[in-house]
């Protein structure tokens, strides 16, 4: 249980933060974005997840957390078709589960 | 196998420089996760405890912070280039970076599996890249 809730809550809180970094990189002048407080909100966001990955990593071993990982690239296609507005293709979803594929086979070759 | 050849051109042409950077992004990933690998908090969990106990880890744990800081902002900037459904999948190749760095740091051999592991991400991440309109 204490797994699920950390796989959920780590792959939803980067799938956001990386959502409201792609907001503040919206400005042609790249120094504006550390202006952004978009930027700050993701960037909080992704340290929340990345010490959420180190307690996983305590629970399960790396060679299953890697793949599992995997799962905010699901989220954020969602994410990204509903509030940025991008399409759901069919390359994407494959391209997806190619990728998935490659991370658990990295993961099996441990 | 040309048409291998079009859909990497395709991908390069269509998000090449937001894949770059990504892939930028991803390496300071695998750097930070190696150093927090390298800097074994396991054993320093038992003086958590008091204030220097807490100092000590907080120190540890920084570098590979700072770097996954420096990663973030590399992200940042690489997202403007292109579809966030399309980018943030290419973070994977911090898988592809980790086994690199582990190898040659950690001495973790690197088996035919993981090999072909590598060359699937890329395939997907390559795939991911032609697939925005």
């Amino acid at each position: 249980m204490k797994v699920v809730i950390c796989v959920l809550s780590m792959t939803c809180i980067a799938s956001f933060a990386s959502y409201f970094l792609k907001k503040s990189s919206n400005t042609d002048n790249k120094i504006k974005i550390l202006l952004s407080p978009w930027f700050y909100l993701g960037g909080i966001l992704y340290v929340i997840s990345a010490g959420i990955n180190i307690v996983l990593l305590q629970l399960i071993p790396y060679t299953v957390a890697m793949p599992v990982g995997a799962l905010t690239y699901v989220w954020t296609m969602f994410v990204s078709n509903r509030l940025l507005h991008e399409t759901i293709t069919k390359r994407k979803i494959i391209g997806m589960f190619v990728i998935f594929a490659g991370a658990v086979c990295v993961a099996l070759g441990q | 196998m040309m048409k291998g050849e079009n859909i990497l051109k395709e991908s390069l042409k269509k998000n090449g420089k937001g894949i770059i950077l990504m892939s930028i992004s991803a390496l300071s990933l695998s750097v930070g996760q190696l150093l927090w690998k390298l800097a074994d908090l396991g054993s320093m969990m038992g003086d958590i405890g008091s204030f220097s106990g807490v100092m000590a880890v907080f120190l540890k744990v920084l570098p590979g912070f700072i770097i996954y800081a420096v990663g973030a902002l590399i992200m940042t900037v690489a997202l403007g280039y292109g579809e966030l459904s399309v980018l943030q999948p290419v973070n994977s190749m911090s898988y592809v970076f980790a086994l690199i760095l582990s190898a040659i740091f950690l001495t973790e051999p690197i088996t035919p599996l993981k090999v072909i592991g590598i060359l699937v991400i890329i395939a997907g991440v390559i795939l991911m890249g032609g697939s925005s309109k």
